[in-house]
């Protein structure tokens, strides 16, 4: 080896470490709040329950919830309200992202993007508490409903899943316009003149061109609201009120309430690992590769 | 007596103040191969979009196939358009792009397939109808795009600079496939390019268009020994200017004083005596001497140096410089090795006077409504 490979590999040594400095505290992050109670989270839910004072692994845990039909019940319930939260993000947000990205003039493009972002200044928390003023019996659509005399009684909106998917699609909006607004700013123009050249309406243009080429992004975003919709705890428990229960809330009221954090932890991973195999399952219906939905973003 | 395909009639459009076409009017004949010649911005875009329906005219009429177009959206013209960056649509296959307005039009199944891989034919592309559109070469791409437009059998197949993107080896070869697919199918064909070249090469009819207006139209050789004006003469291939005053018209001849030097040409429009104009002489249609050979004719004769050499292989261009300073252009067919002449030698210049052509210089601002 000639000295001038010594230096370059010593210079490439002293490189990767500050590299390697710079990304410690993130790694450290990442590897202690969220690797580590992971797997200890994991290794958990095969073990038994407390009461039973046994050693080694099982799966009693997982087949509790397989066993359980009201276990079940909820986790079905659960994925076909964020199934339907995923569905009206997608009929809200994909005009908006159109407009944005082909109608508006770049100035009002800018205003109306600021108008989504500001609400996500403000925590998840409040904003869920503002939907719960506004659906309230005494909130504001009902009292305005009875000021014109088109109700004597206030309808019930909040406490039900038609609460829950407001606030859900309401707080998730953004992660389903971003992705979409991203691929539909790519695409040209003249795609869709091309499409009307070639005799297609304003609906077949919309159905057969526009949609299919922002796919990625729709999936993406999908798979974003999705997730997070599954996966939250703060509005379904404040809007969904104590009738509709998410299956969150189980695995919260497993380890808080029932203190029984090895089936907890079961729950826990089955949610993520049914959740998973159900988005890959759309992906690959939607006939798109996971990397083209990453790419996206 | 032809049919005509395309009729346009004193179209106008605005957009705010600015005026992009100007009172345009002219008719294409079935089968013709069109072209609107012009610089970027001088509105040939817009007419063709005013065409095709993406833009609605401020004033003025168009037919196509006899119809009126008012109020017809572009999807229901008979009219389909190449866009200058193909627009192909990415997301579908080659045969999913060809078979797309026809899908749109309703047709049975059975007939799309038979048209697609009858235009897949037409195009020399066939068994590429699963391929993806980023799996093709641009010259590819390129007849998939028209492909997908002649598939519909328009009226008019409106193309807007098709050629542009390409590089300049493939924009020769698709020149030539062009004009091999217009003349096999026989569908009119509307050429949008400011490259003079590509609209003489392939068109038998064009319109030069400058600052929204039409200038002239006319054949390719119409324009080219014919000019009707000064933008014409130096837009359609290359050509030498020399700015004199007309001191003597004779018949369809105009006597040009040069710097106390007096040239012939052929009267062109609008020349009148005592009128500053330019004459304008095409480079190969001045004849070179040496030096020992000076010709016997005392008009339109100058001698020069020779001030740079520039072998062509089949032609030699050489840039004079006279002894009045006037600098000339002249390129010379290589016919044999004995006539190259050498840089820095003396060298006499002349051309007849039937090739010389003298207009009236262009007005400023011709763009302002007159």
């Amino acid at each position: 080896m000639s000295t001038l490979t010594l230096i370059r590999n010593k210079d490439q040594f002293k490189r990767n470490l500050t590299l390697f400095i710079l990304l410690l505290p993130g790694l450290l992050w990442i590897l202690m709040l969220i690797v580590i109670p992971q797997f200890s989270m994991f290794i958990d839910s095969f073990k038994f329950r407390p009461i039973y004072h046994k050693k080694g692994f099982t799966l009693e845990n997982y087949a509790y919830f397989f066993t359980n039909l009201l276990y079940i019940k909820i986790f079905l319930k659960t994925l076909g309200v964020a199934i339907l939260i995923t569905f009206v993000s997608f009929l809200v947000c994909f005009p908006i992202a159109f407009y944005i990205a082909k109608v508006a003039k770049p100035d009002m493009a800018r205003k109306i993007f600021i108008l989504v972002i500001i609400p996500f200044w403000v925590s998840e928390l409040i904003r869920t508490f503002s939907w719960m003023i506004i659906l309230g019996d005494h909130g504001v659509i009902n009292r305005f409903l009875m000021m014109l005399h088109l109700r004597t009684e206030p309808i019930t909106l909040l406490y039900n899943n038609f609460s829950v998917t407001v606030g859900l699609v309401y707080n998730y909006l953004l992660f389903m316009i971003l992705p979409i607004y991203s691929t539909l700013e790519g695409m040209d123009n003249s795609l869709m003149e091309a499409a009307q050249d070639l005799g297609a309406n304003r609906f077949n243009v919309m159905r057969r061109i526009v949609i299919p080429y922002s796919l990625p992004g729709i999936m993406s975003g999908s798979i974003m609201v999705f997730m997070l919709s599954v996966g939250t705890y703060i509005a379904p428990t404040l809007l969904g009120g104590t009738k509709e229960i998410w299956f969150t809330e189980l695995i919260y009221n497993k380890f808080f309430k029932a203190m029984n954090w090895r089936l907890g932890s079961a729950l826990a991973f089955t949610l993520l690992i049914l959740t998973l195999l159900f988005i890959f399952l759309v992906i690959k219906i939607a006939g798109l590769k996971l990397t083209d939905v990453i790419e996206e973003e | 007596m032809s049919e005509v395909d395309v009729k346009v009639e004193n179209l106008v459009k605005k957009f705010g103040n600015k005026i992009a076409v100007n009172n345009v009017s002219f008719e294409v004949n079935k089968g013709d191969f069109f072209s609107i010649l012009g610089p970027s911005g001088c509105g040939k875009t817009t007419t063709l979009r005013m065409i095709s329906g993406f833009e609605v005219p401020t004033s003025g009429r168009i037919w196509v196939g006899g119809e009126p177009m008012e109020g017809v959206p572009p999807h229901k013209r008979k009219t389909n358009m190449v866009f200058q960056n193909l627009a192909l649509f990415p997301m579908m296959t080659v045969y999913e792009n060809i078979a797309f307005g026809l899908e749109m039009r309703g047709e049975s199944r059975k007939k799309i397939r038979e048209a697609v891989l009858n235009m897949l034919e037409v195009i020399n592309l066939k068994g590429y109808e699963n391929k993806r559109i980023g799996q093709l070469s641009g010259g590819e791409k390129q007849r998939v795009a028209i492909a997908r437009a002649l598939v519909l059998h328009p009226t008019v197949l409106l193309l807007d600079e098709p050629l542009g993107a390409l590089d300049l080896k493939l924009r020769e070869h698709m020149k030539i496939e062009l004009k091999k697919i217009q003349a096999k199918i026989g569908t009119t064909f509307i050429y949008i390019t400011h490259d003079q070249g590509e609209a003489l090469v392939m068109s038998n009819k064009i319109a030069v268009m400058n600052e929204g207006k039409i200038q002239q139209i006319g054949t390719p050789d119409e324009l080219y020994y014919s000019p009707a004006n000064s933008f014409v003469a130096q837009f359609v291939g290359e050509n030498n200017r020399i700015e004199g005053k007309a001191v003597e018209l004779t018949g369809d001849e105009v006597v040009v004083e040069v710097n106390g030097c007096k040239l012939v040409g052929r009267r062109g429009k609008g020349v009148s005596a005592g009128s500053t104009v330019n004459l304008f002489i095409r480079p190969e249609m001045i004849h070179i001497y040496s030096d020992q050979n000076k010709p016997q004719t005392k008009i339109n004769l100058f001698s020069g140096t020779v001030k740079s050499v520039i072998f062509e292989g089949q032609i030699t261009r050489y840039e004079v410089e006279t002894d009045r300073g006037l600098i000339l252009n002249v390129s010379v067919p290589n016919i044999s090795k004995a006539i190259l002449q050498k840089l820095g030698t003396k060298v006499w210049l002349a051309w007849d006077n039937e090739n010389a052509i003298v207009l009236p210089p262009l007005k400023i601002q011709a763009g302002v409504l007159e």
